[in-house]
């Protein structure tokens, strides 16, 4: 009963991520077309749910370019970061995980929630796709910790059980479970875990081990 | 390419609004509760380390809200305008803006420099003035809130660490606004952690103030995630 209640909350959290994916294949298409990125971007930045942070397309090479938007506070900008490798705060694409995954396994990867250090300075999901090309590149797209919570809390469901959306390291993504938070590490015990299809995430509820009950 | 991460925003319209932010969340806290004055301009800019042209706007922003009503003449000045209900309203609508990510990032550091300032305050406060924050730890039950508040601040002052009361100050501003929508008995629950965190002050134990520290900002957070839960289940981020 508890297992169907949580399949049912992971499929429609899959089925959310599953219009990202989508858009990376939009990007993909239209990855040589720097307008048509834009334009692609910022419907994404704009959609309802504000499920979307930033999205768009890095190539590596010696000289690496960004085109990426993100919304830091409100309205679409374009993101910078330190591309120099001698600067402190250098944001060395080529060696970032969700550059290398999605190019060792050539297809979605989804890396995360990491914290962004030096890029947005967030904590974030990120998907990206391998883009094929001299230089190689990626399309992706960071999504917003706290839009998924939105996702995950308008569940009566979730919020019943106290579900938590994990990745496959137990790292917490959301939590509709109040002694537990994002970025958090979960390591059981649990009383019910399901996981997400074509996602490297899993939905949990704890077994109640009492008041002390926390990830820290 | 900007090398951006060293050069955080702090000009501009940016600076103007949290200062705005910065006196409705002592008011919210209760620090400046409705029909009390404000300092002078020219004291507020050296508060808040800015020039008072951008002082100056802050307060028009807030006149414009009517949050604040201002005097022409000798016993001029501005005075908190407020209706009492605002108090709430606004802790609701900051609810719905806030997210977990905030929470926990603010939780984070509040429980690093409330563990600390207190791990110092009981390593470094004198006799005399641990006695003192007895007293106040006595009177905690029946204290207001502003006052629960300033006991978090005298525990870090203790540390005779200008900074990290700073920062604590900083903390407990943002927070006083949210605790007003407190149940009577997450009141007494955030006391009671209060109060046992005191006592390690004085007792002096370093490393169980340190603890007890942590456990009470831990406590808070778990609050602040319940308030997230219940309020965006059915209300989407404005």
């Amino acid at each position: 009963m508890e297992h169907d209640r949580l399949a049912e909350i992971a499929a429609r959290i899959a089925h959310t991520v599953a219009t990202i994916d989508a858009l990376l294949g939009s990007l993909l298409a239209a990855a040589s077309d720097p307008l048509e990125v834009e334009a692609i971007t910022r419907a994404a930045l704009e959609r309802p749910d504000h499920l979307v942070l930033g999205a768009g397309v890095i190539r590596a090479g010696s000289r690496p370019s960004l085109s990426w938007w993100w919304r830091r506070s409100g309205e679409p900008e374009p993101l910078t970061v330190a591309l120099e490798p001698n600067s402190l705060v250098f944001y060395d694409v080529e060696h970032r995980p969700w550059f290398l995954e999605p190019w060792r396994t050539g297809t979605l990867s989804v890396v995360g929630p990491y914290l962004d250090r030096s890029g947005t300075d967030t904590m974030v999901v990120t998907l990206t796709r391998p883009l094929p090309g001299e230089p190689p590149g990626i399309v992706g797209a960071d999504l917003a910790l706290d839009a998924i919570f939105d996702v995950l809390v308008a569940e009566p469901a979730a919020r019943d059980l106290g579900a938590i959306l994990e990745n496959s390291e137990g790292r917490i993504i959301a939590s509709a479970n109040p002694r537990f938070t994002m970025g958090e590490l979960d390591r059981g015990p649990w009383r019910a875990v399901v996981t997400c299809e074509q996602l490297p995430w899993r939905l949990v509820v704890r077994e109640a081990v009492g008041e002390a009950e926390t990830a820290e | 390419m900007l090398r951006r991460a060293p050069f955080v925003p702090i000009g501009g319209r940016d600076l103007v609004a949290s200062v705005a932010r910065r006196i409705e969340d002592a008011i919210t806290a209760g620090l400046l509760p409705p029909g009390s004055r404000l300092p002078s301009e020219e004291h507020l800019a050296t508060l808040f380390g800015i020039s008072p042209a951008t002082l100056r706007a802050a307060l028009h922003e807030l006149r414009t809200l009517g949050t604040i009503t201002t005097f022409r003449g000798r016993l001029g000045g501005s005075v908190v305008t407020v209706e009492p209900s605002w108090v709430r309203e606004r802790a609701q609508l900051r609810l719905q803006q806030l997210g977990p990510t905030e929470v926990r990032e603010r939780g984070d550091l509040h429980s690093a420099i409330l563990a600390e300032g207190a791990r110092l305050a009981a390593a470094r406060a004198t006799p005399s003035e641990r006695e003192s924050l007895a007293a106040m730890c006595d009177a905690l039950g029946r204290a207001s809130d502003p006052d629960e508040l300033r006991t978090h601040l005298e525990i870090v002052t203790l540390s005779q660490s200008a900074r990290l009361a700073n920062a604590e100050l900083e903390a407990i501003l943002w927070l006083g606004g949210l605790l007003v929508v407190r149940t009577d008995g997450a009141r007494a629950a955030m006391r009671a952690s209060l109060a046992r965190l005191a006592r390690c002050v004085v007792e002096p134990a370093p490393a169980a103030a340190a603890e007890a520290a942590r456990t009470h900002v831990a406590g808070i957070s778990r609050w602040l995630n319940e308030q997230l839960i219940e309020t965006h289940a059915h209300q989407r981020r404005v």
